[in-house]
C-alpha cells in the first residue's frame, strides 16, 4: 500500500457517523423525488474546486471498496478523499465506482462509464456533477418513477447531446448510470429511471 | 535521518514508543498542554490484522487482530501529528499525536526527547528486560547425543 502525503490534506466531517448518515438521507431523498432540491449541510472543509454538497456525498458514499475517478488536476483532492475515506483511485473514467466531474473538468461521455450487468446492476457509476446552476421548473422535461407528472430542470452544463446520450442509456434500464447534480450546497438527484425530455 | 527507503527513522522510532507507552506517563506530560489544534481525522477504533513470520522467515500469517485506535490532527503552525495505538484509548491517540506533531519541530526536539521520550524508553527498556527474564527462566536447551547406528 502506498503512503499518502498529508501535508496539504484539510478536516472532513467533525463527526463523520451522524454527518454521513445525514447526507446519505439526503442522497435517497434526491433519487427518489428527481429534479428537487435540497441543501446539504457539512462542515467539512472541502478541496479547492469541489463544492460542499458534492464533498460531503463523496465523503459520506465512498469507502475502501471503491474507485473514485477525478480529473488529472485535482490530486489535491484525491488525496483528501484517499485519506478521509480509503478509497482507491481510477485513472480512466470508465474503471471508476464514483467519478466526480467539477465545473472546468471535461466531462466524461456518459456511455464510456460502467453501467452494470443485466445480473448486478448496482455495479455502475455514480457521477457527481458540480454545475454552475441548478434551476427548478423550467428548462428540459423530467418524468418517471418518483415525478407525478413531470417536473422541469434547468442546468447550463447539461446540453442536448447530454441529453440524448443519457437517454440512449435510459433504454437499457436496469443498466445505468445515477447522476447527483451538485450546486455549492444544493444538491439534486437524476438517477437511472428519469427520462430527461428537451 | 531518513534509510534507504525515505522513512525518517527517528519519527519512527518516537511514533512506536509513544504507541507503546503507559497512558498515565503521557498524562503527566500532556495535560497542561497549552497548542491549539484541529482534527483532521478524530480518534476512531477499530481492528487491525497482525500478520508476522515466525523467525522472521518462511510465509506470512495471520496471528490475530488487534483493537488500535488512530487520529489525526494539526497544529496551527501546519504542523501533522499522527498516532495509531494500540486499544481503544482515544485520549493516548490525542497525546501521541500531539507528541509527534510538536517532536517534529526542531526546536523543541530536544527538550521534548528529554522529558518524554527518555523516560519512555526507560520503561519500555525495563518491561522487556522483565519479560526477557521470565522467559529466560524456562529457556530448555536441547542436546543432541550422536546415535549409536551411524
Amino acid at each position: 500500500m502506498s503512503t499518502i502525503n498529508i501535508d496539504h490534506v484539510d478536516a472532513g466531517f467533525s463527526d463523520t457517523t451522524q454527518a454521513s448518515q445525514q447526507v446519505f438521507r439526503l442522497g435517497l431523498h434526491v433519487f427518489a423525488r428527481p429534479g428537487t432540491l435540497v441543501e446539504v449541510p457539512s462542515d467539512a472543509v472541502a478541496p479547492k474546486g469541489i463544492g460542499a454538497a458534492a464533498n460531503a456525498l463523496l465523503l459520506a458514499l465512498l469507502d475502501q471498496d471503491v474507485s473514485l475517478y477525478l480529473a488529472p488536476q485535482r490530486s489535491a483532492a484525491a488525496t483528501y478523499y484517499r485519506f478521509h475515506t480509503g478509497c482507491t483511485l481510477a485513472s480512466i473514467p470508465s474503471e471508476a465506482d464514483f467519478v466526480f466531474v467539477g465545473i472546468e473538468d471535461e466531462m466524461p461521455s456518459v456511455e464510456t462509464l460502467k453501467i452494470g450487468t443485466e445480473y448486478a446492476p448496482d455495479e455502475s457509476a455514480t457521477m457527481v456533477r458540480e454545475v454552475s446552476l441548478i434551476e427548478v421548473g423550467v428548462g428540459m422535461t423530467l418524468t418517471g418513477p418518483g415525478i407525478q407528472t413531470e417536473t422541469r430542470l434547468m442546468v447550463p452544463e447539461l446540453d442536448t447531446a447530454f441529453a440524448q446520450t443519457r437517454s440512449e442509456i435510459a433504454s437499457l434500464l436496469p443498466r445505468g448510470v445515477d447522476i447527483f447534480l451538485t450546486c455549492a450546497n444544493q444538491l439534486c438527484g437524476l438517477p437511472r429511471s428519469t427520462r430527461i425530455g428537451v | 535521518m531518513y534509510d534507504s527507503a525515505g522513512t525518517d527513522i527517528a519519527r519512527r522510532e518516537w511514533l512506536g514508543l509513544l504507541a507503546r507507552a503507559p497512558l498515565d506517563m503521557l498524562e503527566a506530560w500532556g495535560k497542561d498542554r497549552q497548542e491549539e489544534y484541529v482534527w483532521l481525522r478524530r480518534p476512531e477504533s477499530g481492528l487491525a490484522m497482525v500478520r508476522a513470520r515466525i523467525g522472521a522467515t518462511g510465509d506470512r500469517f495471520n496471528v490475530g487482530e488487534m483493537t488500535v485506535t488512530r487520529c489525526t490532527l494539526r497544529l496551527a503552525n501546519g504542523r501533522h501529528g499522527v498516532a495509531y495505538v494500540q486499544g481503544r484509548s482515544t485520549r493516548h491517540a490525542e497525546l501521541a499525536a500531539l507528541a509527534d506533531a510538536l517532536l517534529q519541530e526542531p526546536t523543541i526536539r530536544e527538550t521534548l526527547d528529554r522529558q518524554l521520550l527518555q523516560p519512555l524508553r526507560a520503561r519500555i527498556a525495563a518491561k522487556r528486560a522483565a519479560i526477557h527474564q521470565d522467559a529466560h527462566l524456562t529457556k530448555v536447551d536441547f542436546f543432541t547425543v550422536s546415535r549409536g547406528d551411524e
